[in-house]
């Protein structure tokens, strides 16, 4: 019988208790929760107007901003990939700034940038655009706070990719906008993919500034999260399966992102293989 | 036509040279790593911006420091293989050799009949849906061409192309390139290390010394006439650096060496000059030789080594001074009985030695 | 062999990754007291502070302020604190039916409504009734929040008077645009002049809150008069002191504070309607 010796095993000891502490840790909410409410009881629920109008828009802010931070951060990523340029790391601080910030005081920030008496609101007013407490804010606020995600991922993924394929491109007389679709952006798809994944995920679960900006009204611009914290107050059991709807619908939304084979068909079998 | 100069410094190389090819031939470039080749075909393809310089091709200026002219790499019609090919690993053989056509935004059907008539020039047909990956190495350098030479480049650089191969496949393979790059229209610049490959393949050869060209001509003239110790020794030739001393009789001189004198012909010409001695030229014996050779010098063998491909011949490195290569067959290696440290006499003719600058 | 100096770095850095707070929260000193105190009171509960903590004996007290229903949540959840003061009896008496609260519950101030516009009044609201008008942008407390519950009588109450349509009320509340959680975040909004109205307590138009809004009345009839009753806790530590803090409230002086911060005194005057009380 072979031996392990002792430092091998009291390795594996120690990270099995690290990873054990780990799990616990971010395990037991959840399932705290998951074993609180009931399932007739969540199904129930979902039948209720104010509930059913949370989730409802709950995924549709939260897919606008995904969609918002990802169409908007994917120039920002290329630059950052492939440029160097003076102040770049000014603007990488920048980028990363809402991760950082309270969310609650990136809503006052959104509202004194974009509110009725704000720098660039001001100027919307006169067009007739008001943004604070519309639909479109809690898009702005989600995705303000969800597009540094995106944009760490995708430029982390862009960087990946090596440069001999971006310049056998150019010699192949690709235009730089073209070498970004026909090569780049296929080969760095599993990274972006996961970029716009998270910064969905964290756009569903945004609370300081969406409240802040856009305020909470039913079906206008309560989302789940915050219809989970105004139900607290008055009624625990809504606001448990209100939490489990939210947890659960972020759980499967991540396992279809994980599972589902997403990309051109030679880099997913290069992953599996490397 | 491509008409280049080129100056740049790069790390620690600082590169400055002149090309010319004419449409159609090939320029084999050489030189050690480190030289600046595969600088110079960054360079030429426009993946770099030289310093200084200019580079036209048939008369279209791709690149002029003074003029302000600097077109990027896509707007050039270049054609470029990089030493691992580059292939794109997420598109099939029929696509990456269409990649260049859809770049350019070639309408469909002209497009499929285009890529596949290159794919069934280079033998590619039955492997259009396999992905790189699936492909050997001589595939994929086909697939490479066929992607670079459907787009009809008027300059193609090869960077090393047959180094990424083993060497039964690059024996299957140099020929058929050879004929293909003979066919070509273009100007080529072919980046070898290899002596052999520089000699199969160039028209000319330019050779790359720390970023300066040192030598530039047909083969012929690098094999009769090195111009530096790295040339001759690139060709496998003895080249010796010297001053005509002094007349000899039978319309010979002597050549003083530093580290011994030498019997040439008369080139009609005084000064320092250079000589240059084929391997084959020279004789080995074990006791003086008594012939009509007028050079013999006496030193050990260093080094006695088989050419490929079969060591039917057998190149020997002598200490003698100065030193000295000789080739002899395997006949003569066993004859002699000759091994490492055993001295020799070592005789050259002065008559097939002419002097030059 | 183990490497003795490896393990202990690593054992060192899991312990005080999870004890250091421990550490430290058991570190921190308990205040005498901890208020939990409806938002409104928050100014006037701060300068109360400072007198009491130049007591002698001092009495230090630490406060936590938020809206009077998230404040019984986490009362219900298991916060400690030594006294309640809350916004509404509705609240304070869920508190005494969760058995959280030690004897009766007192009322020591009192507060009315009153509506704000900011200074520049873009909803160009000079009157009760053009807050009916369409497309304003209102704001007022949650429905579970007192000042949103005040809001909503006063309102309904408005409806009654000669010169207001009977749907007046349901016209207003048409324009409602946000809910929020505390009434500092009504004020803030109309501040910030995201909002043309909001429905707040006297005692929040502060000077500093003057100088960026203006205010309308809601005249005496159909103003809603919120009652503040305050309680110490059952769970409390420290009942003596506790006491003491609810007393001072009671007492003179501390009305007098009250008073200076807005809010009314506890005695209602006979013809005024209380919140909550049968019309």
């Amino acid at each position: 019988m072979a031996t392990i010796s002792g430092r091998v095993l009291a390795g594996r000891v120690v990270t099995a208790f690290a990873a054990a502490g780990l799990l616990f840790l971010l395990v037991l909410p959840v399932l705290a929760l998951l074993l609180r409410a009931p399932a007739s009881d969540i199904v129930a629920r979902l039948s209720q107007p104010a509930v059913f109008a949370a989730v409802r828009l709950s995924l549709l802010t939260s897919v606008c901003a995904a969609l918002l931070a990802t169409v908007l951060g994917l120039p920002v990523a290329y630059l950052l990939a492939t440029r160097e340029f003076r102040g770049k790391q000014v603007l990488e601080a920048i980028i990363a700034l809402p991760m950082v910030l309270p969310p609650t005081v990136a809503g006052v920030g959104l509202l004194l940038a974009f509110g009725r008496a704000g720098i660039a609101g001001r100027a919307l007013s006169l067009v007739g655009i008001s943004i604070p407490f519309t639909t479109a804010a809690v898009v702005i606020a989600e995705a303000f706070i969800a597009a540094p995600f995106f944009v760490g991922a995708a430029a982390a993924g862009f960087r990946e990719v090596e440069p001999r394929y971006l310049e056998a491109a150019a010699t192949l007389r690709a235009t730089p906008a073209t070498a970004f679709f026909r090569v780049l952006l296929p080969l760095a798809f599993p990274s972006v993919l996961a970029g716009a994944t998270m910064s969905w995920a964290r756009a569903i679960g945004e609370f300081g500034a969406t409240i802040t900006f856009a305020g909470n009204l039913p079906g206008v611009t309560q989302t789940m999260p915050l219809a989970v914290y105004v139900a607290l107050q008055t009624d625990l059991e809504a606001a448990i399966a209100l939490s489990v709807l939210l947890v659960l619908l972020s759980l499967i939304i991540l396992l279809v992102v994980r599972a589902v084979p997403f990309g051109p068909a030679a880099i997913r079998a290069q992953r599996r293989a490397g | 036509m491509l008409s280049a100069e080129l100056v740049k410094r790069l790390g620690g190389l600082s590169l400055s040279a002149r090309l010319d090819i004419d449409a159609g031939s090939t320029l084999a470039l050489v030189g050690e790593s480190g030289a600046g080749k595969t600088t110079v075909l960054r360079l030429l393809a426009g993946l770099a911006d030289p310093d200084q310089g200019r580079i036209a091709l048939d008369g279209h200026t791709w690149f002029d420091r003074a003029g302000g002219i600097s077109l990027p790499a896509w707007q050039r019609e270049v054609g470029y293989l990089s030493q691992d090919y580059a292939l794109f690993p997420h598109l099939s053989v029929f696509e990456n050799v269409a990649f260049g056509l859809r770049a350019l935004g070639t309408e469909r059907s002209v497009l499929r009949q285009q890529v596949e008539a290159m794919l069934f020039r280079f033998h590619l047909q039955a492997l259009t849906t396999r992905q790189p990956d699936q492909l050997s190495g001589g595939q994929q350098q086909r697939v490479a061409l066929a992607r670079a030479l459907v787009l009809e480049p008027r300059l193609l650089l090869l960077d090393e192309p047959l180094s990424a191969l083993d060497l039964k496949t690059r024996r299957s393979v140099r020929s058929e390139l050879r004929r293909t790059l003979m066919a070509l229209p273009s100007a080529t610049v072919y980046v070898t290390h290899n002596p052999m490959e520089a000699l199969f393949f160039g028209d000319r050869i330019a050779v790359l010394e720390s970023g300066r060209v040192t030598q530039n001509g047909v083969p012929d003239d690098l094999l009769r006439h090195p111009r530096t110790p790295y040339v001759a020794e690139f060709m496998g030739v003895n080249l010796l650096q010297g001053t005509i001393a002094a007349a000899e009789a039978g319309g010979l001189v002597r050549v003083r060496t530093p580290f011994g004198s030498v019997v040439a012909a008369d080139p009609g010409d005084v000064g320092e000059v250079l000589v240059a001695l084929n391997p084959r030229e020279i004789t080995l014996h074990l006791t003086p030789p008594t012939g009509s050779a007028q050079n013999v010098f006496f030193g050990p063998i260093v080094e006695l080594v088989p050419e490929p491909p079969f060591g039917e011949r057998f190149r020997v490195a002598l200490a003698t001074s100065p030193p000295l290569v000789a080739e002899v067959t395997r006949h003569a290696v066993e004859t002699l009985r000759l091994r490492e440290g055993l001295e020799v006499h070592a005789a050259f003719k002065a008559t097939g030695l002419v002097p030059y600058r | 062999m183990i490497n003795f100096r490896r393990w202990w770095g690593t054992a060192l850095l899991v312990g005080a990754s999870v004890g250091a707070p421990v550490v430290i929260g058991a570190q921190q000193k308990p205040a005498d007291l901890t208020v939990f105190a409806a938002a409104s009171l928050k100014d006037a509960f701060s300068e109360a502070a400072d007198v009491l903590g130049k007591r002698n004996p001092p009495i230090a007290v630490r406060y936590s302020v938020a809206g009077s229903q998230q404040l019984v949540l986490q009362l219900e959840q298991g916060a400690a604190a030594d006294v309640f003061a809350s916004a509404d009896q509705r609240w304070m008496q869920v508190a005494q039916d969760s058995g959280l609260v030690a004897g009766s519950p007192v009322v020591f101030a009192r507060n009315r409504l009153v509506v704000i516009t900011p200074a520049s009044n873009p909803g160009r609201i000079d009157r009760l009734e053009d807050l009916g008008k369409r497309g304003l942008k209102l704001v007022l407390g949650a429905e579970a929040v007192p000042v949103g519950k005040y809001s909503r009588e006063a309102l309904g109450r408005l409806g009654d008077a000669p010169g207001f349509e009977a749907d007046y009320s349901k016209r207003v509340l048409r324009n409602l645009v946000s809910e929020e959680e505390n009434v500092k975040s009504v004020v803030s909004k109309v501040q910030l002049g995201e909002a043309d109205a909001g429905i707040v307590y006297v005692s929040d138009v502060t000077p500093s809150v003057r100088k960026a809004v203006r205010t309308i009345e809601i005249p005496d009839p159909y103003n809603v008069v919120a009652t503040y009753p305050i309680a110490v806790l059952r769970q409390s530590q420290q009942p003596a002191a506790a006491r003491a803090f609810v007393e001072y409230f009671t007492s003179a002086e501390g009305q007098a504070v009250l008073a200076r911060h807005g809010l009314l005194p506890a005695e209602a005057a006979s013809n005024q309607p209380v919140a909550g009380a049968p019309r």
